[in-house]
């Protein structure tokens, strides 16, 4: 116990070097816990609508395209009497005000039987008020707040363009509350189809069916439904929906734990430096009899105390960080994925107390090596109060380097599609470069020195003399630096390339000169004749070239629902697509005329499809193989979707409505005068949008940046993390040598002079640890798109250096590194050189 | 053995004994081989030829473990640099090889305490004491557990030729009055004229007695 007690005192003499080695694990932990907690929190909010406003939902009944009657919901009542069930409907609509709000309305039938039945003080006694008054939506104050900051009770929704007024009423928070989430009305659902301009229309039918002889009733259900309705499982739907964004979520999971390792790098540092510092105390209590064991359960119970109070504290910042991670997340996942609502993060204290475990097994982790290093200390040094390590041969690091190397190509030749796999195998590429580093940068410094050796540049000389003396100190640092600078460099390696590819895509893609599309996410039948009459009358104006149409359905496949996209694709449309498997001639040869299907690039990889294989699909006439003729490039869905020629649509299914068109000007010139002519025809429908090419691709690329802010601040918190960590122990090397300094000092040596003795230090751990970082960063950002996007989503995409953002990042590793030289070389001139010599 | 890099052995024909409750000084200068000696004796370097044996254990078959064991129960040491566990007090320090021996008895460290006259300072920290009062809990340190040998490594070579007097004057009563065998390693003769033998030794050589 008594050495247990030392070391414990010993943290609490270095407050400063104990509080870094907290600081690198406790925000590793803090990453790791906001990003599981953001996810969990959003992924708990899909299922909200239906836990609390009608308790466990088991089924929804909805139209296989469009909107169904509600004339079915009556039937399902008749025929099943004691069946629970709530018709819905659900449309995006939007508060119009100075900055328009983004809102979800949600139309419940509170006549319903199944609510009325529930008691005082239930959710559906709250949302009887809004039977009293159609005109009355139900928020939560959060929204209600946000929503009438500017008016009086009431505000103007905008739906498809028509405006109408609505009243807000608080839900009462409580024991009564009902927790809504943000941004969501709920009204009745009369006043849901008035709004929506769609009277007798529901979106879907959700159902909540007994558990006993569940499936016999499913049965007589589907089997009275009329044609065109599906039943569906809900908890299937909710896994489909998990598995749409499960990349995402791994991704962002791996990346945080990637702060998580560069975090464990520093604790590796600093347990390192702790332990050097003690050498020859640890020998001295070798020489009195303290065993090995002894010695390493004591350094171990050091750091698992350090990883006790990292963690700790790891996962409270993490709670709070999780808020703000919690619009990214939730913004990305409403952009990419589906509408998604959620303020508060849940905080389940077995994950938090996971997370903590693991903060505290990666500190372990991480000093394990130090630990064992300090049970080898030789027991002579501590009759010569000497320390060998500084002049001791490096280990050898190659055959560690070899193994990892070889383990990597392992798990790669593995790997199909398992990201975590492809994260595990990047970890041990990282380790096998990662562990030369200390020993480049020794060869660096002693080349340098050599070449030094005939110049009068005095204090740099002992400034490398310093380094290279104390490699084995200063090794782990400089490692620390350039993995973490790595990360931060491959992410950004990847989001450019991302970025740059998906310009092109886009720029090739959108080849009309204007887009008409719906304003909204409702259905498309709803003005389905809108876009019809449009593109009639579009087809009859002089300075329209072609008019090119796109409906995207959701039809079922073999293995669950497929994004189908229905082209009508005139010539000047057809050069947007671009094939990366078929011949484009032979594609557009049989594209009306014969079955074929084109595929995306993640559709192909995903489902493992090539030119010449077969998709099947359920038509109206029974199953209909269609041959895969192309792969051509998307990167609108990650899980890839398949497009069919309208002609050929039609040849299966009865021909359904437009969701965009592509208006192609006879002359560049004429677009502006188009555009006001589109405009004209599609005045007084104000459900319909107009966009210039440009704007399109603009808001597209707004789309991306969002995505990517999640990752770019991961990115960014990695790169914080190790500047602290290398500031620290940049700092802790250059304070150990205070007496020698002090020495210097004493011989007549000038600020000037020590300032340039610390600052060559530390600039050279800087420019080594940037130089090698750089290349590092760049396979790693390689990996990034070529392995760790190909398997995530399926896309493929060439690799780019934004030269500019990487000089950014190198400017701020130096920076950092000089920041490291500032308190040391302002403590040194501070201090006077008899102190300095006595303080040893 | 030899030393690093050299092919050439430290010592040659090295052949004594000593016993229970003697006082032996090794002399020599730098680099006569006093300090590899020493550890030697203390268990923390093996001989490449020929036999030691101390307490009636023989040193050279001991694995690392053994002489692990072998130094905190039979041995106790007293380094040139004190060696102190800087974030332990003078009390703690003291008590040490007791905990490492189980050994529970707190009245051994209050009497080491007087013997030592550092009562008053059984509270203080390595770094609130002089080098002479380091050196005394360092001498405290290596007999409270009455280890059956004593190693001294220049135990007087960071203090003043006063302090250095006290010290040994100290080391040498409390070795006597328990009856410890102590062997210590210096280049001054002066310090070690009280010595039972003094071995002088020349490059690896014992030239005397």
């Amino acid at each position: 116990m008594l050495l247990w007690l030392a070391n414990l005192r010993y943290l609490s003499r270095h407050p400063w070097q104990a509080g870094l080695a907290v600081l690198g694990v406790m925000l590793g932990v803090a990453v790791v816990t906001a990003v599981q907690l953001t996810q969990r929190s959003a992924r708990e909010a899909l299922s909200y609508t239906e836990r609390v406003l009608v308790g466990a939902v088991t089924h929804h009944l909805v139209a296989q395209h469009g909107l169904l009657d509600e004339q079915v919901f009556a039937d399902l009542s008749l025929a099943f009497p004691a069946l629970r069930a709530l018709p819905v409907l659900e449309f995006d609509a939007e508060v119009s005000d100075a900055v328009p709000h983004a809102v979800r309305v949600l139309g419940l039938d509170l006549i319903n039987r199944s609510l009325q039945t529930q008691g005082p003080g239930t959710p559906s006694t709250l949302l009887l008020p809004l039977l009293r008054d159609p005109a009355t939506g139900l928020v939560n104050s959060k929204t209600r707040r946000a929503l009438l900051s500017n008016h009086g009770s009431t505000v103007d929704l905008k739906v498809k363009g028509g405006k109408t007024q609505l009243n807000f009423l608080a839900a009462p928070e409580g024991a009564l509350a009902l927790d809504l989430p943000d941004d969501l009305i709920v009204v009745d659902i009369a006043t849901a189809q008035a709004l929506a301009n769609q009277p007798g229309k529901l979106s879907a039918i959700d159902l909540a069916l007994p558990a006993t002889d569940r499936d016999k009733l499913v049965a007589a259900i589907q089997a009275r439904l009329p044609k065109g309705l599906v039943l569906r499982d809900s908890a299937a739907d909710r896994v489909q929906q998990q598995a749409l964004t499960r990349a995402f979520e791994t991704n962002l999971t791996a990346l945080s734990l990637l702060v998580l390792v560069v975090g464990m790098f520093l604790i590796y540092n600093t347990e390192s430096f702790l332990i050097v510092q003690r050498k020859a105390l640890f020998g001295g209590l070798r020489a009195l009899g303290v065993t090995r064991r002894e010695l390493l359960i004591a350094v171990l119970v050091e750091a698992g105390l350090l990883g006790v109070i990292a963690s700790i504290i790891g996962v409270a910042c993490g709670v709070a960080l999780a808020h703000a991670l919690l619009q990214l997340v939730t913004g990305t996942i409403n952009d990419l994925y589906y509408r998604v609502a959620v303020t508060a993060v849940s905080l389940p204290p077995a994950m938090m107390g996971a997370i903590a475990l693991g903060g505290v097994v990666a500190t372990l982790l991480a000093a394990l090596s130090p630990a064992l290093e300090a049970t080898r200390v030789p027991v002579t040094d501590a009759l010569h109060a000497r320390d060998s390590s500084p002049n001791a041969p490096a280990a050898r690091t190659w055959p560690v380097s070899v193994a990892a190397a070889l383990l990597a190509l392992l798990l790669m030749r593995l790997s199909s599609d398992n990201l975590w796999i492809d994260y595990a195998a990047l970890l041990a590429l990282m380790l096998a470069v990662s562990i030369q580093i200390p020993g480049v940068q020794s060869i660096v410094v002693a080349g340098l020195l050599r070449w030094l050796r005939n110049h009068r540049w005095w204090p740099e000389r002992i400034a490398l003399g310093n380094l290279l003396r104390q490699r084995r100190r200063v090794g782990p640092a400089t490692t620390a630096l350039c993995v973490a600078a790595a990360v931060s460099v491959g992410m950004h390696v990847m989001i450019s390339s991302f970025r740059l590819a998906v310009e092109a895509w886009l720029t090739q893609l959108l080849r009309a000169d204007i887009y008409v599309a719906y304003t909204d996410h409702t259905p498309r039948e709803i003005g389905e004749s809108a876009l019809a009459e449009l593109r009639s009358k579009l087809l009859a104006v002089a300075e329209v070239r072609a008019v090119s149409s796109v409906t995207r359905l959701t039809t079922p496949g073999v293995n669950g629902p497929v994004a189908l996209i229905v082209y009508d694709l005139p010539a000047p449309a057809r050069a947007g697509i671009q094939f990366i498997a078929g011949r484009a001639s032979d594609v557009w040869a049989r594209w009306e005329t014969t079955d074929i299907a084109i595929i995306t690039e993640p559709f192909a990889y995903h489902n493992k499809l090539a030119i010449g294989a077969t998709i099947t699909f359920e038509t109206p006439r029974g199953p209909r193989d269609f041959t895969i003729a192309g792969i051509y490039r998307d990167y609108a869905n990650e899980r890839g979707a398949v497009a069919l020629s309208r002609a050929t649509y039609g040849r299966h299914w009865p021909l359904t409505g437009y969701s965009g068109l592509g208006v192609y000007a006879r002359q560049e010139t004429g677009i502006a005068k188009l555009r006001a002519q589109v405009e004209t025809l599609t005045s007084g429908n104000a459900s319909l949008e107009i966009h210039a090419n440009a704007e399109l691709r603009r808001n597209a690329l707004a789309v991306f940046d969002r995505t990517f802010v999640i990752t770019k601040t991961l990115g960014f918190l990695t790169l914080g993390v190790s500047m602290v960590g290398v500031v620290s122990a940049l700092l802790a090397q250059q304070l150990e040598q205070a007496r020698q300094y002090g020495t210097l000092r004493a011989l007549g040596i000038n600020g000037y002079e020590l300032a340039r003795i610390v600052f060559a230090q530390t600039l050279v751990i800087g420019v080594v640890a940037t130089v090698l970082a750089l290349p590092l960063g760049i396979g790693l950002g390689i990996y990034l798109i070529r392995v760790i996007n190909l398997h995530s989503f399926g896309w493929t995409m060439p690799a780019n250096v934004a030269w500019g953002q990487l000089g950014a990042i190198a400017l701020s590793l130096l920076g950092a590194a000089l920041v490291a030289g500032i308190y040391p070389t302002l403590r040194a001139l501070h201090t006077s050189p008899a102190r300095a010599l006595r303080n040893e | 053995m030899c030393y690093p890099g050299s092919s050439t052995p430290v010592f040659e024909a090295l052949d004594f004994q000593i016993a229970t409750g003697e006082f032996v000084a090794i002399l020599g200068r730098s680099g006569s081989g006093k300090s590899t000696l020493l550890h030697l004796l203390g268990a923390m370097e093996q001989p490449t030829h020929g036999t030691l044996k101390i307490a009636g254990i023989q040193l050279d078959e001991l694995d690392d473990v053994a002489q692990t064991a072998f130094r905190r129960r039979h041995l106790g040491f007293v380094f040139q640099a004190y060696n102190l566990v800087p974030t332990l007090t003078v009390a703690e320090n003291l008590r040490l090889p007791l905990d490492l021996n189980a050994i529970a008895d707190n009245t051994r460290t209050i009497s080491m305490l007087e013997a030592l006259g550092l009562t008053n300072r059984a509270q203080r920290y390595p770094n609130q004491l002089s080098g002479g009062e380091q050196q005394r809990v360092a001498i405290g340190r290596a007999l409270i557990h009455a280890p059956d040998l004593i190693l001294a490594d220049e135990p007087t070579g960071n203090l003043d030729a006063e302090t250095s007097a006290e010290v040994f004057s100290l080391l040498q009563r409390l070795v006597r009055t328990r009856q410890h065998t102590l062997i210590v390693a210096t280049h001054s003769p002066d310090a070690v004229r009280n010595a039972d033998r003094i071995f002088q030794l020349d490059h690896g050589r014992l030239v005397s007695p």
